[in-house]
């Protein structure tokens, strides 16, 4: 297997020869060894690639796209374990010395693999591989990941998550080949490589190369329903492109920071469900009122340490609240609270409306009517107290949020 | 310092940190009044030795950032690799992120720069010296330059901030790419792209560039390598008093001002001072690979007054001396910028830092890992392997240039000092 990280990895060619291509995402329980031999603040997705090689030295074509990358290759080198591994020197650009210059890294690559592996290029294997990649574009309302590569692991869990399809359009993911030259087939290998060397350096930019300006195809797309910006901690790139991002776009984002260890995915959840329902708000299915003696509608927080109640009259005036233990029974907490308030105001369940659970423990209270993020919670909450707030910080008792 | 010294520095750093936001523009003037002043007083000091060309080296930086300042219509921002002997033959002044940042750090200022550039999402991880830049742009201090340049050379920063600024001036942006593999074919790639920015210089500031003056910028760059290469080969046997600002004016010597009178001058005055200094004798003698905090006052003592130590000198510094041809100075630079240690693989850097050390006869290797530089932070351990296996015992040190929210003062200072007894034990 030829391990790669990068989308500017000629990964036809590499097919081309023979080779069985695999890029590598993968997160990693933690970095002890690769922060060993390197350092604890080079980027995280480096470190994970690291870490993983020196489990499992196979091949491996790098590409100098970034600092870290240049060094992850230096210390494997060092290290000398690789049956292959190649460095490919990328350009900037896509002028015409530019392609020049990485028609000869296709050349030396193409070389060097070739007499490892005693393999010659098939030139049919190579212009299906390139058909292959140029995959048609998304005719449906879709959600679109950006900026620093995700890991399979995160992508997996976004796409569960939202209730869209979801590009991958990251550093690692956006990797679609223009359509192929018209007389491709008679083409002759170096005609081949100056048409590929160009190919690659004009696949929609990442923050790497000089001329950015093409990255704008990632967002001006009338079926893109919102972004999640993904950044990777220690890699410094991303950062930049989302201030920008935030400046040409009115499109929702979501901002996410992962280290490429699966402690990031499990803070993730609530925000995500919070992007979701800011993308469509969730119309809360209430009972007719004909079918409901009562006008009372009481919101209900399941935190981790307590369980809090408060009742609202028609009139938006709070009317009762309570605040319970949550225990190690996050619904039995809950019907303490309301019995509580209930006992207050002299009534039963039958004399609410609604009742909308928000908290960790939302999902587990059977007789609210909709469980909704604390995140949309406070927003809307403090919304209604005063729409000039902007920043609220939540200082809970299992995780404190800004 | 003394303690006047450094109260009128924190007085200084409050009030421009308090103005920054309400009136940028006063906060600009301010800073080229007391840099120019800065740059008279040392003009006018009668020194002697090393500090000669210390202070006459200060006094033309001082002058440069000051009149970058006043006349920003005729400078360029640049990064530290870039040739500069274009930009002195057309007499446009360079400004740079590595000055800009050492100096806000020296005059007490820099983290209300730096906080700035966090507040607009430039990522917490990123080299101090950008970051400070980008803040100090966008909160309006930094006046518009003429144009951006800046080669690829030699870290993912450049990439980044200077792209950023160009957007936010709306200037011009011209970016030399640097391949990373040495060959005739590469050189000419990077000679064309000088003489296109040399084109492009002439149309936006409307001065033809003489020829002539070019071959002798060049000319005087190459004298300046060749001196400063057997500055260093008299170094390897002398001891000699080298402050840490004093390493960065040799840094700057041989990158912005190369190719300046000012840059000549000062490599040949260490020269001669390291013909007369006395042989290295007692002292710990340090190579430094990286940045150096000329602004932290407790590396200043263990490394410039308890007389236990000396630098040497740093990879920075050293990075490419190589021959110019003044006949072909296009080619020359480029050439600079190919075989630039820092260009391509860590095994350069490595390999340059062992041959340095034992040219200039060090004691041990301290690697200073510059907050956010990933490219050094990556090779450290690697280069600490490869420096000890050598036989020189190497400190890998975390520390910032530049700003001093990210320096864990009391921990550096020990873990140098313990450093110097392991040093010291060994011999």
């Amino acid at each position: 297997m030829t391990g790669y990280t990068c989308k500017y990895t000629p990964v036809e060619l590499l097919i081309a020869l023979g080779a069985e291509t695999k890029i590598l995402n993968s997160e990693v329980l933690d970095f002890a060894a690769a922060e060993r031999l390197t350092h604890t603040t080079l980027c995280c997705h480096a470190k994970a690639v690291l870490q993983q090689s020196l489990k499992e030295a196979d091949e491996l074509v790098l590409v100098s796209c970034c600092d870290s990358q240049r060094r992850l290759h230096d210390v494997l080198k060092a290290r000398g374990k690789h049956s292959f591994l190649h460095l490919m020197a990328l350009p900037h650009g896509d002028e015409p010395c530019a392609r020049l210059q990485f028609k000869k890294e296709l050349f030396r690559l193409c070389e060097l693999y070739s007499s490892r592996h005693n393999s010659v290029f098939d030139r049919q294997k190579f212009i299906a591989a390139c058909r292959e990649a140029a995959p048609p574009a998304v005719d449906r309302p879709f959600l679109a990941v950006l900026g620093a590569r995700v890991s399979s692991q995160m992508l997996e869990f976004l796409q569960e998550k939202v209730r869209y399809s979801l590009l991958d359009l990251t550093c690692s993911g956006n990797r679609r080949l223009e359509n192929l030259p018209d007389g491709i087939e008679t083409m002759d290998f170096t005609e081949l490589m100056e048409w590929y060397a160009g190919a690659l350096l004009r696949l929609v930019p990442c923050m790497r190369m000089t001329d950015v300006a093409g990255r704008r195809v990632l967002w001006e797309n009338d079926n893109l329903q919102g972004i999640i910006y993904h950044t990777v901690k220690f890699c410094d790139y991303y950062g930049f492109d989302y201030a920008r991002l935030k400046k040409e776009t009115k499109l929702p984002i979501l901002k996410l920071e992962s280290d490429y260890t699966p402690q990031s995915l499990g803070q993730f959840a609530t925000r995500l469900e919070a992007f979701m329902e800011s993308l469509a708000p969730q119309r809360i299915a209430f009972p007719p009122k004909k079918a409901v003696g009562g006008r009372l509608f009481a919101g209900i927080d399941s935190g981790s340490t307590t369980t809090n109640i408060v009742v609202l009259n028609e009139k938006r005036e709070i009317v009762a609240s309570a605040t319970v233990r949550t225990g190690a029974n996050v619904e039995k907490s809950a019907r303490a609270a309301l019995e509580e308030v209930c006992s207050k105001l002299g009534t039963g369940l039958d004399g609410f409306a609604a009742i909308v659970a928000t908290g960790y423990g939302r999902n587990s209270i059977p007789f609210a009517n909709a469980a909704v993020t604390e995140i949309t919670c406070h927003a809307r909450g403090a919304y209604f107290l005063n729409p000039a707030v902007r920043t609220i910080v939540d200082i809970a008792g299992a995780r404190t949020a800004r | 310092m003394n303690n006047l010294e450094k109260t009128i520095v924190k007085t200084f750093g409050n009030i421009v940190t308090r103005q920054v936001y309400a009136n940028p523009g006063r906060v600009r003037r301010l800073l080229a009044a007391a840099y120019g002043l800065v740059g008279w007083r040392n003009a006018l000091l009668r020194r002697s030795g090393v500090e000669k060309a210390y202070t006459r080296m200060g006094a033309a930086l001082s002058r440069l950032i000051s009149k970058s300042f006043l006349h920003p219509e005729n400078a360029v921002m640049v990064n530290i690799f870039f040739p500069c002997e274009i930009l002195h033959s057309l007499d446009i002044i360079p400004v740079f992120p590595e000055a800009l940042s050492a100096y806000l750090v020296n005059s007490g200022c820099e983290q209300v720069f730096a906080e700035a550039a966090e507040n607009a999402d430039v990522p917490e991880s990123f080299c101090s010296y950008h970051k400070i830049m980008i803040g100090f742009a966008e909160t309006g201090v930094l006046p518009k330059p003429l144009l951006i340049a800046n080669t690829t050379l030699a870290c993912d920063a450049n990439r980044l901030s200077f792209r950023r600024l160009a957007e936010y001036f709306r200037v011009p942006h011209l970016v030399v790419d640097v391949p990373d593999r040495i060959d005739g074919e590469a050189e000419h790639y990077v000679a064309e792209q000088l003489r296109a920015v040399t084109a492009f210089l002439e149309e936006s500031c409307q001065r033809k560039m003489d020829w002539d003056r070019l071959c002798e910028t060049v000319s005087i760059a190459d004298r300046s390598l060749k001196s400063y290469r057997e500055y260093l080969e008299i170094r390897g046997r002398r001891s000699l008093p080298v402050t840490m600002s004093g390493e960065l004016y040799s840094l700057i010597a041989t990158h912005v001002l190369l190719g300046t009178p000012e840059s000549e001058n000062y490599i040949n005055t260490l020269k001669q001072v390291a013909q007369t200094a006395p042989p290295a004798a007692g002292k710990k003698r340090i190579l430094w690979l990286h940045i150096l905090p000329n602004w932290q006052e407790s590396m200043r003592v263990i490394f410039e007054q308890n007389g236990r130590c000396e630098i040497l000198c740093r990879d920075l510094t050293y990075d490419v001396l190589t021959d110019m041809d003044p006949r072909r100075p296009y080619e020359s630079m480029a050439r600079r910028l190919l075989h630039n240690i820092n260009n391509g693989g860590a095994e350069r850097r490595i390999t340059a830092a062992v041959h340095y050390a034992k040219k200039m006869r060090a004691d041990g290797v301290l690697l200073f890992c510059h907050w956010g530089c990933k490219q050094t932070m990556g090779l450290s351990q690697l280069a600490k392997s490869t420096l000890e296996a050598e036989g020189f015992p190497t400190l890998v040190l975390d520390g910032d240039g530049c700003d001093s929210r990210n320096v864990p003062d009391g921990q550096m200072a020990t873990r140098v000092n313990a450093f110097l007894e392991q040093l010291e034990a060994e011999k």
